[in-house]
């Protein structure tokens, strides 16, 4: 018979922010805080949200830079992040990038360059972002 | 003392239920924030034990526990030089180098677009799958 804990929030004992998960395997534990994602989203051309984790708004900055702003603020912006895009093309190739004169990390936000391969920033269809590392 | 709870199933009184399996294999396994020019280096990270620099734009990435297989899923962005610029050069990409996986370690590179091996200011790799 399966087991079901109802419950509406979790917290370590000795520290509220640590509760470790076993691996698949068994051999190991991990942080279940530290393997969840912080923040996720898919959004369109708009840019408009489709679904999202933590994010409280979109920014357009320009063609091809949207931002994703925070509910919840990280840490620090030393967390990692992963994105993709794209509209069903096949000669470019497309990708979400981190430029150091757009794309930025921080607490509140997170800004990428969408673009093409040869360097020309614009917006897709679909675009996803993924971020794991500290909230606040 | 630690508590610990087996269950199969977490419900909570709104947001609906989810199969505490989507929690071990829906977590990330490994993540990294790396400074990824001169002496490479984690900013933070989980589950990453040491960094290699294997030569422009490559590195590699030791995991403190292994993955149970090589059948992993692993992905990431970077973020160039703050000192580039769009308009006078390409988009880097950071993706897992044309190597086997191990259980051990993931290799990676960074590469412009133009496909010029190339160190990124920041790369982020994440990494999915079964832990040993």
């Amino acid at each position: 018979m399966a087991s079901i804990l109802k419950v509406d929030e979790l917290r370590g004992i000795a520290s509220a922010g640590s509760i470790t998960v076993t691996s698949e395997g068994g051999a190991a534990t991990q942080s279940l805080q530290q393997g969840l994602a912080k923040a996720w989203v898919s959004f369109n051309a708009t840019p408009s949200v489709g679904d999202s984790l933590n994010i409280t708004s979109l920014t357009d900055s320009a063609s091809g830079r949207p931002a994703a702003n925070y509910i919840s603020a990280m840490a620090n912006d030393d967390y990692a992040s992963a994105g993709m895009c794209g509209q069903g093309q096949t000669t470019n190739p497309s990708a979400v990038n981190f430029d150091g004169s757009y794309g930025m990390q921080s607490t509140a936000s997170i800004a990428v360059v969408t673009s093409e391969g040869s360097d020309s920033k614009r917006d897709y269809a679909l675009t996803t972002i993924l971020v794991h590392g500290d909230l606040a | 003392m630690a508590g610990k709870i087996i269950a199969d199933q977490i419900e909570h009184s709104t947001a609906g239920s989810l199969d505490t399996s989507y929690v071990v294999n829906g977590s990330s396994k490994a993540w990294a924030n790396i400074d990824g020019t001169g002496t490479i280096a984690l900013r933070d990270s989980l589950n990453i034990s040491s960094l290699v620099d294997d030569g422009t734009g490559a590195y590699d990435t030791h995991f403190s526990n292994s993955f149970s297989n090589i059948i992993y899923c692993a992905l990431g962005c970077a973020k160039e030089a703050s000192t580039g610029s769009r308009t006078s050069d390409v988009d880097r990409v950071f993706h897992p180098a044309r190597l086997p996986f191990t259980t051990s370690a993931c290799a990676w590179l960074a590469q412009r677009y133009d496909g010029i091996d190339a160190d990124v200011d920041e790369a982020y790799p994440l990494l999915f799958g079964d832990l040993a």
